[in-house]
Parts: C-alpha cells; structure tokens; sequence
C-alpha cells in the first residue's frame, strides 16, 4: 500500500479543490453555536451577576491583618467563632495554614466576606451541603464575597491551591444560623471582647515571655523554657501577621491562649506539677511545622 | 434527511453534528445546575 | 538593492551521506534523521515512563482506601508526575515529530546533526536536573510554584536548560526544511503532516518565551536577589507558557490523528484548504485563552476574564472540531471510494481488533469529552464551582491522556516499526493496550468528574480532614484509584512493546510485517 499516493504525505497536484457541502455546512453549525454560546454567557454575566466574582480591592499583608484583628476583637464568643450581625462585613484571613477567623452568618440574609492572604496564594473553597465556591486569594488583593446562605448548618471550608506541606489541613466551617440564633446571640453576648484577649505590656511578675517568629516563619524565637511547680504563665507576643497563640499540653494538662494577629499578646496560665511539658501553638499545621518547645517544670 | 448524493461524508458529518448538540445541550444544562446553588456577586 | 544570499547550506550537497529507501513509504530517510528522530522518541517514552510511575503512585494514593503516601512524598511525586508526563513525554515526542516531518517526509536531511544532537542533550540535561530536585524533595511544588512559594533554583535552571534545547530543535526544524526545498529535495506545497507541524512548532516557539518571562525573574527570586514578585504577574506569564503548550499538544494529536488515518487506511484529510485553515486557527487563537487560568482570580476585570478565558477558550473549539470531521471525513471517503455504501457502512469497513483502529477512535472519543469539559469549566459563571476541584484533573486526563497520548501511541506503533525496521512486538497485545487504557481513562475521567462536582479539591495530598469528609467523597476518589490501576496497567504494557521491539522485534524490511492494513 503506496502511502505517498495518500494527500497527507505529499498533497497530490491541484489539491487546491473546492471544499465540500459537508463541511461548508459543518463550519456554520459550529459558527453559529460559538456565537450563541457566548452571546449566552455575555448575557449571564452582564443581567443576572450569578456567580461572577467582581468584588477585590488591594491591601497588604499588615493593613488586612489589623482589620480582622479588629473585626474578631468586636464579633468573637469565646471560642473564638465571630457572630457576623446582617449588614456588617466579615473578613477572613488565610495563612499557612488556617482560615481565621470561623464565621457565623445568619441564613436568609445577604453577607459581604472580604477574604485575603497573609503568606503564599491560598484557594477559598466552600463546600458540603451541595454548595462549591472555589475563588484565588493572594497576598496583597482582598476578594469580595457577597453571597446569601439560604439554608442553616455547618458548611466545609477547605483550602484547594497547594500552599506548603500541611496544605490538606487547612479547614474551617462556615456556620450559617437561623435568625433567632443570630438574635439570641447578639443579645446575651454583650461584649465578644473574650474572645481575643490583647493585654497591654505588662505580663504577671516572674511570667515566662517568648515571641512568634516577625517574618512570618511558623516559629517561636526559644524552643526550651524553665519554670517553677505552681501556677506558670506564659505569655507571647506576635509580631506577625500570622494569626498565633501559646498553649501548653502534657501531663494532663490542655491550656490554650486566645489566638492573636500583629501585634496581639496571647497568655495562658496553668497549674503545673514537676515534669515536662510541651508548649505550642494551636492554630492548625503550626505545632507540626516546628513551632513548639519544650517547658521543664521544676 | 441525509442526501448521500449531496454529501460526501453523511456518516462523519452525522457523528459531529450529533456531538455538537449534545455538547451544547449538557453545556446549557450546566447553568441549570448553576441556578439551584447560593448566587454569589 | 542587495538580494539576500541564500542560506548557507551546513552540508555539503555530496549526496553520498548514508540514506536508504523505505520499503513501505518510499521516502529516503537519512541516517541521521532517524537515529534523532529514535533518539526523541526513545527519550519520550522514557519520560512516560517515568511520569506514569509518578501518575500511579498518587492516583492509587488519592484513594482513601489505601491512602499510603505522606505529604512530602505526595507533592513530591505529584511534581515528578506533572514534569514527567505533561512536559518531558509530549515535548520529546514532539521534537521527533519535528525532526521527522522535516527531514524525512520532505526526503531531506537534517539541516545541522550537530545541532539537534545538541538540542537533544540539553533536553536531557534539563530533565534530569528536573528530575533530581523533585526526587529530592527540593521543588514539590507542581505547577504552581507561584511566589512567595518557590522551589530550589535548580529547578528553574532545569526548565531552562530544557528550553533552551528545545529552542535548537525548533531553529533546525525551520531550517531543515528551508534547505530541502534549496537543495531540490522537497518541491511544492508542505505535506500536511509538516505543515501541522510547523504550527506546533510556533506555538512551542510562543510558549517557551513566555516561559522565559516568567521563569528568569522567578530564578531571580528563588535566589533571594529580589524580594518581590507579584503572584498574579508571575501567574500570567507562566500560563502564557502553560496553555500555550498545551495547545501545542492538540496541535500535535492532530497530526498524529492524520498520520493513523494515512498509514491505517490510506486516508488523508478530506479537504486541504480546510483542514490548513484549522491548523492557522490554532496559531491565531491559542495564546490570548490563558485568560482562563485567572477567572477567579482577584483583581483582573471581568471584561479580561470573559474575553481571554470564556469567549477564546469558546473559539478554539472551532478548529478541533474541524479536525475531527476531517479526519473522520477522510477515513470515511477512502472507504466509499473502496466501496463502502449507507450512512455508517465505512465503518465497519475499519478492523476495530487492529491497534489503529483502536487507538484512533478512543483517542477521538475522549477528547471529544475533554472538549466539552474544558468548555463547561471555561464559562466564566461556572468556572467558581470547579476552579481548583478534581473537575480540572477530569479535563486534562480527557484531552492530554485520551487525547494526546493516545493518539501518540497510535503513531508509536509505525513510527518505531518502520524507522528501526522491526516488527512491532506482540502482535494484537497492542490493540488491547489501546481499549485498556481507553477503558481506565474513562473510569478515571467518570470519577474525578463526580469527585469535582463534590468539590473535592486536586492537588491535595489527603482528604481526612479533622472533624469528617463530606459524603461521597471517599467513594469517588477510590473509584478514581481503580480507574487509575487499569489505566497504568495498560501504560505499562505500551513501554514494554515500545522496548521489545526496539530489542526483539523481528528485523524486516518486508512492508506486509511492518504496516498492516486496518481496514477490510
């Protein structure tokens, strides 16, 4: 079977021949269908803005840190969840390798989330109860989520653009609430001022000081502490604005201090016997990248 | 409706044309899908 | 007014240099063109190799059933199998491809030995350094090492490298062609395999100095000598490279589609001007739909979005399906022009038990689903629900495994027979390879398609998370594992036919042995 006859090798002369009906007509169908295809998408976009994400502006690092600070300072409960009232923004900052802080949103009502990085590019994704939202955060670009949660529960928040090697811990949740939980809460909380605890300066006398790592590094600057049996306090500063906290753990004991972003102080205080303990920081992924030590209590 | 006397190759252009419609028709569906979830902006 | 000179031909035009003339084709193959065009393909389906090795240690540990990798190894491996199979496999493949339609199929020889000899070791040189700083844990960073997450600077060196090499191959593969039409030795227009070709070899040309805008200040930055490089900038200008070469992929199946069609069946495209001009739109559209990459990205106008992701991402949908009706079309007119009479009765003309039969339709078959999926996931409204999920492993395992891959395999199976003159080893084992690893890839794609819809993110090394996983992810993710076994089994087989032909394969220069008709 000769190939060169075939016209893919070497085009016999006068292949220049007129095109086909086929696939004149071929060509048109799909014309047309590309053209409809977008004047479709064109119009989704434009009238229905479902599921177009427009919303962004620029920041940095530090200048969306102080805003959650702020915001979590005034909408957190104690177990550092932050209520959001219908009509305020939430902000939500994502860092190796946590959401901070989880939110809790009212169902029925439409909520504008601003979502920036602190570090590496991080992906938002919502998920479980059917719903997936997936959107790019970066460091320096705040997005703009406005969305209206239509069903109460607790819906997954995970991370899905790699971001390191604890990147399949990153997780929160979304809480949404009915409108009497929402109500009931902003009633009895009164102050949310628990839930972040920044205390100026002066920690307890004889109280054990260390300080997160300023760049951004999952570390703390000492990795052994000392102490005398009794009460022991420990209190951090975090330069960064990486959301961090000290916890101690061992023995029995499980203390954990308010997690705190630039410039927050976070204490902790427990009763300890002689022995050794651990000290770490609890928020997700941070103890495993190395930002622990350990305390001798003597 | 296939006029082999007027068409070269009814059979490929059958099997594309098939496939163009389904291709549009699960491609709009899509925004069906679309429209049940939360809408965001 | 001075007339250019004409180029200065590297070898002299003595036609002594060693060439003969094959039994099946015709063509004069000089020694040399096919010792780099063996080379290339030899190095290509090495690389598979290792790729589909990488490929099945992932995909089988993606399934919580087994679960078996830790992080380190995970994103480690998951590297090696993005370099591996969607950067080293193709672009050699390519480069034999390049060296072959412009020596061989014009019955010329290589413009500069010298040259693609170079381009070849700098190739390997690249993917070795490649592939060392990702066995050493160095660069797990896939494809997304965008800053301030970095890899080692050796990484960027071996992207580079490689570049380079292929660069060299691309300057030979123009100038080879330009001294066979100086030289007499190919006279008229292209022949369409070249003329494709050629397009890939633009849009290669396109992608690699994007890669370079985007590479050399990441290396930069790697080294800490700048401590700013903004991730959406650096996002661009890799994509740029990114898709781009992707699209010297389906340029690349393409031509592969047509050179099955013409050896199985004797087919070519069923009209030139129409077939050319799908080949042009390729050039014209494929850069600006890196657009889709940035859809939820913060920062760029939705206008942007719409227009380089949505509606490109919609146009280049237009030449591949030109393709397809042409390649079907031509099939289908060299069966009639045999005989073959009704709507579908050119089909069961073709022998569906021979590898190219098989090889041609599933490849067809599966992009035309990759096709689609691509277009749902462009689409700007929808691209918020599967950005980032296992949807996007669902496309790319549709168009560069069905597709691409494929489609290579098919064209393996006589550009290895009939460059070394050795029978293909194994006989019909090679159709089965080709409806085996059809059959897993659509288990795959059923899979990770449910597993996207979920919202089961890619790119994640496990999804245990504290506190429970959401329903049905499990179950999709291990039924992407099983996909996954049937899938590399099949790829297991294609390297050990690969290799056995080349070391056992009975020599022969009788055409009957070498290409058998897939039609009746």
């Amino acid at each position: 079977m000769a190939v060169t006859e075939s016209s893919v090798v070497a085009p016999p002369p006068g292949w220049g021949r007129r095109i086909p009906r086929d696939e004149k007509l071929f060509f048109i169908v799909i014309v047309m269908t590309t053209v409809l295809m977008t004047a479709f998408a064109v119009g989704w976009v434009v009238w229905s803005d479902h599921n177009v994400p427009r919303t962004t502006a620029h920041t940095t690092p530090a200048e969306y840190s102080a805003r959650v600070q702020a915001f979590t300072k005034r909408y957190a409960d104690d177990q550092g969840r932050a209520w959001v009232p219908p009509g305020t923004d939430a902000y939500m900052l994502a860092t190796r390798y946590s959401w901070y802080p989880e939110l809790v949103v009212q169902s029925g009502k439409e909520v504008m989330i601003w979502i920036s990085s602190g570090d590496v590019l991080h992906g938002f994704s919502l998920v479980g109860g059917g719903q997936n939202l997936n959107l790019e955060i970066a460091p320096n670009h705040a997005f703009g989520v406005r969305l209206t949660p239509d069903a109460p529960g607790r819906y997954r928040i995970i991370c899905n653009e790699y971001c390191g090697l604890g990147h399949q811990t990153m997780a929160s949740y979304l809480t949404v609430v009915s409108a009497e939980e929402m109500a009931k809460h902003v009633a009895g909380a009164g102050t949310a001022a628990g839930g972040t605890g920044t205390t100026a300066g002066g920690a307890a006398a004889g109280a054990l000081q260390l300080t997160a790592d300023a760049s951004g590094k999952l570390a703390y600057d000492v990795t052994e502490l000392a102490a005398d049996a009794g009460a022991v306090t420990i209190t951090m500063t975090n330069p960064s604005p990486l959301p961090h906290n000290i916890a101690i753990k061992g023995n029995g004991v499980d203390a954990k201090g308010p997690i705190v972003l630039k410039d927050g102080t976070s204490t902790v205080t427990a009763d300890l016997k002689p022995g050794t303990y651990t000290f770490y920081c609890s928020v997700p992924g941070h103890e495993a990248a190395g930002m622990k030590g350990t305390l001798v209590v003597k | 409706m296939d006029k082999p006397s007027r068409f070269e190759t009814p059979g490929s252009l059958t099997i594309m044309l098939i496939y163009v419609a389904m291709f549009g028709v699960l491609w709009l569906l899509s925004f069906v899908y679309l429209g049940v979830r939360w809408a965001i902006g | 007014m001075a007339i250019a000179e004409p180029l200065p031909l590297a070898v002299s035009t003595d036609h002594r240099e060693l060439s003969r003339i094959c039994t099946v084709t015709g063509l004069r193959i000089f020694a040399g063109a096919q010792a780099l065009t063996l080379a290339n393909a030899v190095a290509a389906v090495l690389a598979l190799a290792a790729g589909g090795l990488f490929g099945t240690l992932v995909g089988l540990s993606r399934a919580p059933a087994l679960a078996f990798l830790g992080p380190g190894t995970f994103y480690a491996a998951l590297t090696g199998h993005g370099v591996a199979a969607l950067v080293l496999w193709p672009v050699f493949f390519e480069v034999a491809a390049m060296v072959f339609a412009s020596s061989i199929l014009l019955n010329a020889r290589v413009w500069s030995m010298k040259l693609g000899w170079l381009s070849f070791a700098l190739m390997i040189g690249g993917a070795v350094v490649l592939l060392l700083t990702i066995l050493l844990g160095d660069a797990s960073v896939m494809f997304t090492a965008y800053p301030p997450l970095v890899a080692t600077q050796w990484f960027y060196i071996g992207y580079l490298v490689f570049a380079v090499g292929v660069l060299g191959a691309i300057v030979n593969f123009a100038l080879t062609i330009v001294a066979a039409r100086a030289e007499g030795a190919h006279e008229g227009s292209l022949p369409l395999i070249t003329y494709g070709v050629g397009c890939a070899a633009i849009l290669a040309l396109l992608s690699i100095l994007s890669g370079l805008v985007a590479l050399i200040p990441a290396w930069v930055y790697a080294n800490g000598w700048t401590d700013t490089l903004d991730p959406i900038v650096y996002r661009g200008w890799f994509w740029g490279l990114g898709h781009t070469l992707q699209y010297v992929n389906v340029v690349a199946m393409v031509v592969a589609w047509y050179g099955i069609a013409a050896l199985a069946y004797g087919a070519g495209p069923v009209n030139q001007k129409f077939t050319r001009f799908a080949f042009v739109l390729y050039l014209i559209i494929a850069v600006p739909v890196l657009g889709h990459h940035f859809l939820v990205d913060p920062s760029i106008g939705t206008t942007t979005k719409f227009v380089g992701g949505t509606a490109m991402g919609f146009a280049l949908g237009i030449p591949s399906l030109m393709h397809g009706l042409a390649v079907m079309g031509g099939v289908e007119a060299e069966m009639r022009a045999r005989g073959a009479m009704g709507l579908f009765g050119w089909l069961k003309r073709l022998r569906f038990g021979h590898f190219a039969t098989a090889s041609l339709t599933c490849s067809l078959l599966i992009f035309a689903i990759g096709g689609w999926s691509g277009t749902v996931e462009t689409t700007l409204p929808l691209n918020l629900v599967n950005h980032n999920t296992m949807g996007v492993p669902a496309h790319i395992h549709s168009v560069v495994v069905g597709g691409t891959t494929l489609a290579f395999m098919g064209f393996a199976y006589y550009l290895v027979p009939l460059l070394s003159r050795r029978r293909l080893w194994g006989g019909r084992l090679a159709t089965v390879q080709a409806y085996l690893y059809g059959a897993g890839l659509l288990v795959m794609i059923v899979a990770q398609t449910w597993a996207g819809a979920l919202g089961v993110p890619r790119r994640t090394q496990s999804i245990d998370y504290p506190g429970g996983t959401p329903g049905g992810w499990d179950a999709s993710m291990n039924l992407n594992g099983v996909g996954v076994a049937l899938a590399s089994t099949a790829g297991v087989i294609f390297i050990v036919i690969m290799v056995a032909t080349l070391v056992l394969g009975k020599r022969t220069e009788d055409p009957a042995e070498l290409v058998e008709p897939a039609y009746s």
